[in-house]
């Protein structure tokens, strides 16, 4: 019953953070009003780590696949798309690879005097 | 068969089991073209297209995946706090390089289109491409861009960050967890952070706070180019 229980609480901190954000129209939309929510309410102990742990495990291990619905929906754009197929697909790649790498090298020539390898899991 | 196929339980089934058929493929292949969400979608495409389910039937019956869309993004907020630490340490750096991908994002899609002839309304369509969707939209709107248009290339872009981020990485010799991570959230937002995820806890937590960082300072630098 753990898992139930510590999804329960996942789903009330996400409607608390949706009420906040319709109540007080705050100019973020409610998926980053909750994860700005949830960090802070780990930070302050009002919530602890290991009631949600479990729970957020699950829910981080299908998110790739609860995306499939939104990208199945370019179906409806086709049409829209198809019209500039050849500039959209070159500006559409080229800017998405020059920000990644630019991102990338930015951070690195900042962090270059520190090693950071991570702790990979796998 | 109708009423087999025209369900919830379908069409969320049909959506896991095309995901596992990618990570299945991936799996066996190692190719970075063989990504499972791009597998999955294609998948998926393939039996709208075979005329077996209707994309409004699809899209009804997967109302379910949508609402759990947001409370499991949310989650890479335990992520972050997890690595508070090293957040608190590297933070200028981690901030000034989700700014400069994203000036970066704008300016190079305000050059592109003008090199190659695209309409403005086109254009400004594209320039939030690179932030999460609800404030891609919002972007989009402000701009006076086609908002559809704007919700297809961010989850496009979403895709590209995915499938081909591992790849850029390796060209690029990079074995900083913290720039990989801010690469992929802020080049490829949420879509990008759920692929980060899966290589680490560092990366996922980098790229999930260039996701948040990201979507303000597209927003403010908006606001700026609209003042002029």
């Amino acid at each position: 019953m753990k898992i139930v229980k510590q999804l329960i609480i996942l789903f009330l901190i996400y409607m608390a953070a949706d009420l906040l954000t319709t109540y007080l129209s705050l100019p973020l939309p409610a998926t980053l009003i909750s994860m700005i929510l949830l960090i802070v309410l780990l930070l302050v102990g009002a919530v602890k780590e290991k009631w949600i742990d479990e729970g957020s495990r699950v829910l981080l291990k299908i998110l790739p696949v609860l995306f499939i619905p939104a990208g199945v929906r370019i179906l409806d754009h086709v049409s829209l798309l198809s019209e500039n197929f050849i500039s959209l697909t070159v500006i559409v790649l080229v800017t998405t690879f020059l920000t990644f790498a630019v991102t990338l090298l930015t951070v690195n020539a900042l962090t270059r005097r520190e090693n950071i390898h991570g702790n990979d899991r796998e | 068969m109708e009423m087999i196929v025209n369900n919830p339980v379908f069409m969320i089934a049909l959506t896991f089991l095309a995901y596992g058929a990618g990570a299945w493929i991936q799996k066996k292949t190692h190719w970075a073209l063989a990504n499972p969400l791009l597998i999955g979608i294609i998948l998926v495409i393939g039996v709208v297209l075979s005329g077996a389910v209707s994309l409004e039937s699809y899209d009804q019956n997967t109302q379910l995946i949508n609402m759990i869309l947001g409370p499991a993004t949310m989650c890479l907020g335990i992520v972050v706090y997890r690595q508070k630490e090293l957040l608190k340490k590297h933070w200028k750096a981690i901030l000034i390089g989700t700014f400069v991908g994203c000036v970066t994002s704008i300016v190079s899609v305000i050059v592109m289109s003008k090199f190659l002839g695209v309409e403005d309304v086109l254009m400004v369509s594209l320039i939030p491409k690179s932030v999460t969707t609800p404030i891609a939209m919002d972007v989009s709107e402000t701009l006076q861009g086609i908002v559809p248009i704007t919700v297809a290339v961010v989850i496009i872009t979403g895709i590209l960050g995915s499938v081909f981020g591992e790849t850029i990485i390796k060209l690029l010799k990079s074995k900083n967890a913290i720039a990989n991570g801010v690469a992929y959230g802020t080049a490829a937002h949420a879509l990008g952070s759920a692929k980060a995820v899966e290589s680490g806890e560092v990366e996922g937590a980098m790229a999930s706070i260039a996701l948040i960082a990201s979507s303000m300072i597209t927003v403010l630098l908006v606001l700026l180019f609209q003042l002029f």
